[in-house]
């Protein structure tokens, strides 16, 4: 049994990171297939995309092959799942490297951290962690909001996060960047704390202050969902019963083991 | 846990027929519903499941304690859970 999401999502976390990845925004055709050599002759954002025009030719050029010998029945090995961007990372990188420091880096660094990252996951990780280190900041960080649910798993450090998010929440002048970060904080209040709880009001209150507020319909729909999940079957709730029939055709009652101590699995085998 | 207030109920998304050779397969020893059934909502619908394996504990009084993806933690919160429900109740 693997931990992936079978029907819909399992959380921000690994997912948005998955997204990112396979799917690159626009699909504009690559015309601008020079690489640029001087960063003084260019605008920041010119040679962004000339870039990442490039990435995209790179990407789909890959898909299609992959969707060919798909199609043709072979046998794919993880050779093929493998992504060869050239000479575009360090590219990308000597960007992010150029403007360091100022909002002209961060659309490099989240491409680094965002396609970037199954190419090359070492340099992906870094590129996280200067965008939430040296650009806490900038409201320019909205572009990468998706990815800061997912600081405790980029860092691999709770912790790191924790602190993470409590500066986006204080510091960050963008709204939708705060209810990331405040959301990732709450996240573990709403799911331990029973519903009915000071804590969780306390924490819902504040949510749904920023649900009001912000535009983003994912984070929206999570902040909805957890609560809504939580005051049904949050911590101290009674479950509701299950009538139902066991794999040999015979009815039975989840509350035919009241008083032992129930251990359900929602499980399959895929 | 064989002899404890305890119980390992499953509730299994697969066709039927493949279900039955995991079980057999795996040699489970523990019941499971069939989530899907003609005529009702999938359990996992009801439960609003939204990730899978989900895991949730409840306690003698069917009192939610745990409801999550990680079986470390949902077994370390049962076996509390077993041990409080053993100990000699004060009256």
């Amino acid at each position: 049994m693997k931990p992936i999401s079978k029907r819909t999502v399992i959380s921000a976390s690994v997912l948005s990171l998955a997204l990112l990845a396979i799917a690159p925004t626009a699909q504009e055709p690559a015309e601008d297939k020079k690489p640029v050599d001087a960063a003084a002759k260019v605008t920041p954002e010119a040679r962004f995309k000339a870039l990442e025009s490039r990435a995209e030719a790179i990407y789909n050029t890959w898909l299609e092959g992959l969707r060919a010998k798909r199609k043709a029945g072979e046998e794919l090995t993880d050779a093929d799942y493998e992504i060869d961007y050239g000479t575009l990372l360090d590219e990308f990188d000597t960007a992010a490297k150029d403007y360091a420091g100022t909002d002209h880096a961060i659309a490099y660094l989240g491409w680094l951290a965002g396609p970037g990252m199954r190419a090359d996951e070492k340099r992906g990780k870094a590129a996280v962690e200067t965008l939430f280190t040296a650009h806490v900041k900038s409201a320019k960080l909205v572009d990468v909001a998706g990815m800061i649910g997912s600081l405790g798993y980029f860092f691999d450090d709770k912790a790191k996060a924790e602190k993470i998010w409590k500066q986006l929440a204080a510091e960050n002048p963008d709204v939708t960047v705060q209810a990331w970060a405040t959301y990732s904080m709450l996240e573990d209040v709403l799911k331990k704390s029973a519903a009915d709880s000071e804590e969780f009001k306390k924490a819902k209150l504040t949510l749904m202050g920023f649900h009001a507020k912000i535009k983003d319909d994912y984070l929206k729909n999570q902040i909805e969902s957890t609560i809504k999940v939580q005051e049904t079957f949050g911590f101290g709730m009674v479950a509701p019963d299950i009538t139902g029939t066991d794999l040999d055709g015979v009815d039975f009652k989840l509350s035919d083991y009241k008083g032992q101590v129930i251990f359900l699995d929602f499980w399959g085998d895929w | 846990m064989k002899g404890q207030p305890f119980a390992l109920i499953g509730v299994n998304s697969d066709p039927l027929e493949k279900a039955k050779q995991a079980v057999i397969d795996n040699k489970l020893n523990w019941r499971s519903f069939q989530n899907s059934k003609e005529g009702r909502d999938d359990i996992s619908d009801d439960w609003m499941v939204r990730g899978w394996p989900t895991i949730v504990v409840l306690d003698t009084e069917m009192k939610i304690r745990y409801r999550g993806h990680s079986g470390d933690e949902a077994t370390k919160i049962a076996k509390e859970l077993v041990a409080k429900a053993k100990a000699p109740k004060n009256k």
